[in-house]
């Protein structure tokens, strides 16, 4: 960038900080936005359960408990991808329910096949990503329904193979990797393999994230057209965020073969606790904003919620009700808080007539941004 | 006055954003009139119609119709009061039919408040609303979706006329006309201006402004310049009230060290469905801009040469070598950068940091250079001056103008050899512009070439190594540097060339 | 969608757009071309049915394919209004699995019970529809987001008070599922009938029918014309979840007890999201019908019928169902961009699709 050598004298510009204020104050900026607010909320939901159930604090329960997380977390984290790119992944259930079918049919009692059974387990998710990837993009329908028509393809497909019924559980070594776990680790027992997974994968997706893929994955999200003319392939960005989704719902299948056992109805609704999770987790649906390690405290915070509901004896069938709240509430405030800021008063230009047939990608959307001075 | 004029606006003023944009501003419409408005890009035109329209509210000034004073604060409102507005954009919804949209939220009702709509009758007062304009062949049931461009304009007058308008504004009207549909339009005036009606007619064509007007009303920089009765002036006198103004901008000298070298960008017969026949060529070193009026296809030239729309007749090459970009991708990697008209829509991702959006273009294409570009970035933004609290900062917090050098710095981390630019100080603070500018020069110097799109005449005049002037998607002429701003202006709008131009 | 300006067209543009223009009233072009889709299915399916040995025309097979399309096509016609005016419903399935339960336990069987237990149920379903319509315009949430909140908040409800079957239909009602015209047409389809007739003449001679379109269409357009832009959108929310419970007490008639698992069995929300798409309507709203709606529903009444007497899995016709709802929504998307003409020149060359072209056209500016 040689235009910059060229300093002009009297430029006595100072160079930018990378970020403003200490450590702390950056903490306490953060912890204010939703992002960070979440981390709170767990805080706050973990002390009640723990204040209901004490036994739950202790370490070989908690323990626990992050690990029976770990496959939802993991999930909420695979549908960040997808959501802060601007659409929507509702496939993750029958893509779990898929995995988990592959790994009770395919498997069986042979122990040889447990890598093989991964290996197409992971090509079966990148696939299926693959395909909601291009067919959002390239075929211009909304995602949500793209994904819907895959749930019920998927969801028909593997009932149609498997004739509709569990059809046994797959050898002990491949359930092991949901249900077992380092034993005799001191203070916490058993250090659950989920554990590890779960912090294996949010690693790399920090990783990810932080890499150019992933920055330009929320700049198409925040903006699409101006990704597009910055040079980034849209339409390939997306389909990678698809197929990472679909890969997280492959790896929470695996992890949910160990302890739930095979049946195709496994995994059911996972999409809209993901979404959920992803929502509480502050990530703004519309795409743009939002943390990766946020949705998996939303997944965090879902479960405390929901362990403290049923520590009150609330049934654990109210579950999808809660969601259905949460994600509206969730919604409705960022909707409100985003229109607040953004809603142009009357005296400035109004947003120009959209002249695309633009899909109904669901966002609360910001008022179109005009040009600054009133034109001509 | 009250007595003869069935609109009179006495001091409308206008801000955004603390920029004044239209300053106490007179206007004042006869019954049967045609008052043309003039006035070059961001001289207050727009601003001043949709205030009369009800889309803006006046922060001061009055408006009276046929004597009595009305405010309003909805385009219903302003309808109603009798001064409908034939915007360019037009309000209609391509899946009706032309009937459901002129009664659109009017709808007739049988048996009065409770009975249905009265399909047959909104049917009949459409035909009769269409004959009255001496249109023929336009049936009430038809989707407008369906309609040319000048068909569809002709449903908005009909709509306006439908609220028995005194006053009708039009915007641009002919900008997408064809010839022969201009003269319907003014068989169609004229029928209007029979019935009484007052046309404000708003106008870059000039020599639609004297077959129509009878008065002109000249606007620059948001004052009132002149009104005048048509017949008292000429097209070369309108264009000297329309631009004369003291330079008071400052440019940064054109550096002497600075050689023009060899042609770097060069078109030859380019053409697609928005340019036609455009060639030319920019060289290292130097700084074309690119005039022209509103709708002229200066944009849709340089989103071709970027890749953003296909090339369908001509060539384009770079260096010498032949240049076949289809996709922006491609022109980031041939290192062409493109800083777009409308930062917020298509510059910037909002949310994002400054430092996110300095590395998007380096991230995207060349994402193994990101690592050099972030030790380097902290640098150029320092060099442009960029105000902000920190790296992190959000960049819809910032000024226009340290957004729009956000921009630059995303451009620049890819050493373009050639930069084009769409209006590279619109809407930012004069110490931005002239940061920017300042920038320009140093590009100069390394040999890049740059193209400039500006509506800003004393812009385009005072950076300019050259000035292309293009007119209805073609090239309408060359002027050199220092040209005036009249005879800029009075090639892109066509008007007859005068002795003195230049 | 307002149009924006268009550059100059030649005169023998125009001449060839006006020979080019639907010489009857509108949507005749997508309506006649369902309808058009419809009876080549009807055939393939006649003959597909002959192979098998089985008449597809016989009196108990017709009776069976209109029974399919009564349930789904009363829940189409509502989703229909909502797509229309720019909104979605997803809530449908739970909302008629409540239905089938609120009517049978009101009922218990008896006959008397009936009025206030179909009064009961109707007001419920219209008060989640006015919470929907509610959200979407006054809120300004989406009606996706409304509709999947408020479908998993009753869904949670059903699954925790309902296990199993409940109530019992009233012997009235269940005569009312078994009866029919001639043995050919039963009450079920005629009630679709009347509902679809009723529909339609409401979209187009009420005000409040060509606001929603307008909405759908543009609201900002409808904005500035005056129109109040959230009644279409609470009305047709409101009639969804209404024509939805008046789906479960069909529903009801049929099974004679309540069952919560009903309505997502039937995968009502995708089916009537697809029959509506099939039948013309666009996704973002503002044009389509409710005819073709109904079109939409008979395919895939017929396919369905056909997959039956065939002895497809099952399992396999969720496979082809969801191949078809995006392909339909596909085929259609693209049929719905308003191509805008050139400034210059026949040779118009369009934007590449495919990979190499760069981004999906978001970028396509017009000449302005």
């Amino acid at each position: 960038m040689s235009a910059t050598t060229t300093a002009p004298d009297g430029r006595g510009a100072r160079v930018l900080p990378a970020t403003e204020g200490s450590v702390v104050q950056r903490i306490l900026r953060g912890a204010v936005t939703p992002g960070g607010a979440v981390f709170l909320l767990v805080a706050v939901l973990f002390i009640a359960v723990v204040w209901v159930n004490p036994s739950f604090g202790e370490p070989p329960q908690l323990i626990r408990f992050m690990g029976r997380t770990a496959p939802i977390a993991i999930a909420a984290m695979g549908q960040y991808y997808v959501i802060v790119a601007g659409e929507f992944d509702l496939s993750m259930g029958a893509v779990v329910a898929t995995q988990v079918v592959i790994a009770g049919n395919y498997i069986g009692e042979d122990e040889s096949r447990v890598l093989p059974a991964l290996g197409l387990m992971l090509l079966v998710g990148a696939s299926v990503g693959l395909v909601n990837g291009l067919a959002t993009t390239m075929l211009k329908v909304p995602s949500f329904i793209v994904t819907l028509g895959t749930m019920l393809a998927l969801g028909g497909l593997v009932r149609y193979l498997t004739g509709g019924a569990a059809t046994g559980n797959p050898v002990d070594s491949f359930r092991e990797i949901g249900r077992g776990g380092i034993q005799d680790v001191p203070v916490l027992d058993v250090l659950p393999y989920p554990v590890i997974i779960l912090a294996v994968v949010a690693a790399a997706g920090v990783w990810l994230m932080r890499s150019p893929f992933g920055k330009t994955l929320i700049a198409t999200g925040d903006n699409p057209d101006a990704a597009g003319l910055a040079g980034a392939h849209v339409w390939w960005v997306k389909t990678r965020a698809f197929m990472l989704s679909s890969l997280s719902a492959t790896v929470a299948g695996i992890l949910l073969v160990g302890y739930a056992g095979v049946h195709p109805s496994v995994g059911a609704g996972y999409e809209f606790t993901a979404i959920t999770a992803v929502v509480l987790g502050g990530v703004v649906l519309g795409g743009g904003r939002g943390w990766l390690l946020s949705a998996a405290a939303g997944a965090f915070a879902l479960e405390l919620l929901f362990s403290f509901l049923n520590f009150q004896e609330i049934e654990s069938t109210w579950r999808a009700s809660v969601q259905g709240l949460i994600i509206i509430l969730a919604v409705a405030a960022s909707g409100r808080a985003w229109s607040l800021g953004r809603r142009p008063a009357r005296t400035s230009p109004p947003p120009q007539p959209s002249s695309e047939q633009a899909a109904p990608a669901p966002s609360p959307n910001p008022a179109r941004p005009g040009t600054e001075t009133g034109e001509n | 006055m009250t007595d003869t004029h069935v609109l009179v606006a006495t001091g409308m003023t206008k801000s955004f954003f603390g920029n004044t944009v239209l300053a106490d501003l007179d206007l004042a419409l006869r019954p049967g009139e045609v008052h043309g408005l003039v006035g070059e890009n961001g001289a207050g035109k727009s601003t001043l119609m949709k205030m009369l329209a009800g889309v803006y509210t006046p922060d001061r000034g009055t408006i009276l119709v046929n004597g009595e004073q009305v405010s309003y604060s909805h385009p219903v409102q302003a309808q109603r009061a009798g001064v409908s507005t034939v915007f360019q954009e037009f309000n209609l919804l391509l899946e009706r039919t032309i009937a459901e949209n002129i009664w659109l939220g009017r709808e007739p009702r049988r048996f009065g408040r409770f009975g249905p709509v009265d399909t047959a009758r909104m049917r009949r007062d459409t035909e009769e609303l269409l004959t009255g304009l001496g249109v023929e062949g336009l049936r009430a049931g038809t989707l407008v979706r369906s309609l040319s461009v000048a068909e569809q304009q002709i449903v908005e007058i009909a709509k306006a006329v439908s609220f028995d308008a005194k006053v009708i504004q039009m915007d641009e009207p002919t900008a997408a006309l064809a010839d022969h549909e201009v003269e319907l339009l003014y068989s169609i005036i004229e029928r209007l201006t029979g019935r009484g009606v007052a046309i404000l007619y708003v106008s870059h064509r000039l020599k639609e402004i004297f077959d129509l007007c009878r008065t002109i009303t000249i606007l620059k920089d948001g004052q009132h310049v002149a009104t005048r009765p048509a017949e008292d002036l000429t097209e070369g006198e309108l264009v000297r009230l329309m631009v004369g103004r003291p330079l008071t901008q400052y440019f940064p000298d054109k550096p002497v060290d600075v050689a023009v070298g060899a042609p770097r960008l060069t078109l030859a017969g380019v053409g697609n469905g928005y340019v036609d026949g455009v060639s030319l060529e920019v060289r290292a070193g130097e700084i074309v801009g690119l005039a022209g009026l509103q709708g002229s296809g200066r944009t849709e030239l340089l989103e071709t040469v970027f890749g953003v729309h296909p090339v369908a007749r001509g060539s384009v090459s770079l260096d010498g070598a032949p240049l076949e970009v289809s996709s922006p991708r491609q022109g980031v990697r041939a290192r062409l950068a493109f800083i777009t008209e409308d930062r917020k829509a298509k510059g910037l991702a909002l949310n994002q940091s400054i430092l996110d959006n300095s590395l998007g273009v380096v991230r995207s294409v060349f994402p193994r250079r990101t690592g050099s570009a972030r030790r380097e970035m902290p640098g150029v933004l320092s060099n442009l001056d960029v105000a902000a609290h920190s790296l992190d900062q959000e960049v819809q917090f910032l000024s226009g103008g340290n957004q729009q050098k956000v921009v630059l710095a995303r451009w620049l981390s890819i050493d373009p050899l050639v930069v084009l630019m769409d209006e590279p100080t619109r809407g930012i603070d004069v110490g931005a512009k002239h940061r920017v500018y300042e920038l320009m020069r140093e590009l100069t110097r390394q040999g890049v070439a740059v193209l400039m799109v500006s509506s800003e005449l004393p812009e385009v005049i005072g950076m300019s190594d050259r000035i292309l002037v293009m007119r209805d998607g073609r090239l309408a002429g060359e002027l050199p540097a220092g040209s005036s701003e009249e005879a800029v202006l009075a090639m892109a709008t066509g008007a007859a060339s005068e002795g003195d131009a230049a | 969608m307002s149009s924006t300006t268009h550059p100059h067209e030649t005169p023998e543009d125009v001449r060839r757009r006006r020979a080019s223009r639907p010489k009857a009233a509108r949507q005749l072009g997508s309506t006649a071309l369902i309808y058009l889709v419809l009876v080549g299915v009807v055939v393939a399916s006649a003959v597909l049915t002959a192979v098998e040995g089985r008449n597809f025309f016989s009196q108990g097979n017709i009776w069976g394919v209109l029974t399919a399309m009564s349930v789904l096509g009363l829940i189409s016609i509502g989703q229909t209004l909502v797509i229309l005016v720019g909104s979605l419903d997803l809530s449908v399935p739970y909302v008629v699995s409540l239905a089938t339960l609120i009517a049978a336990g009101g009922m218990k069987g008896l006959d008397a019970n009936v009025p206030a237990a179909v009064f009961n149920t109707l007001v419920l379903c219209a008060l989640i529809g006015l919470v929907m319509g509610l959200l979407v315009s006054l809120l300004d949430v989406h009606g996706f987001i409304a509709s999947l909140g408020v479908g998993l908040i009753v869904s949670g409800y059903l699954a925790t008070n309902y296990q199993g079957s409940h109530g019992a239909a009233a012997p009235d009602v269940r005569l009312l599922g078994r009866s029919g015209i001639a043995g050919i047409i039963p009450t079920a389809f005629i009630i679709l009938l009347v509902c679809t007739l009723i529909v339609t003449l409401l979209l187009r001679y009420t005000r409040i029918g060509h606001h929603l379109y307008a909405v759908g269409g543009n609201r900002e357009v409808a904005r500035m014309s005056g129109v109040r832009t959230a009644v279409p959108v609470i009305a047709a929310h409101v009639v969804c979840s209404l024509l939805a419970g008046l789906a479960g007490l069909m529903l009801l008639s049929r099974t004679g007890v309540g069952l919560p698992t009903i309505g997502s069995q039937g995968r009502y929300d995708l089916l009537s999201i697809a029959a509506v798409v099939l039948g013309g309507t666009l996704l973002a709203g503002g044009k389509g019908s409710v005819i073709g709606t109904i079109g939409g529903v008979a395919i895939f009444a017929v396919i369905d019928n056909v997959m039956g007497v065939m002895q497809v899995n099952p399992f396999l016709k969720d496979f082809v169902r969801g191949l078809v709802i995006v392909l339909a929504v596909a085929v259609y998307a693209r049929r719905s961009v308003v191509s805008r003409p050139p400034r210059f020149g026949p040779d118009r060359v369009l934007p590449l699709p495919g990979p190499l072209a760069g981004p999906a056209s978001p970028t396509d500016k017009e000449p302005a």
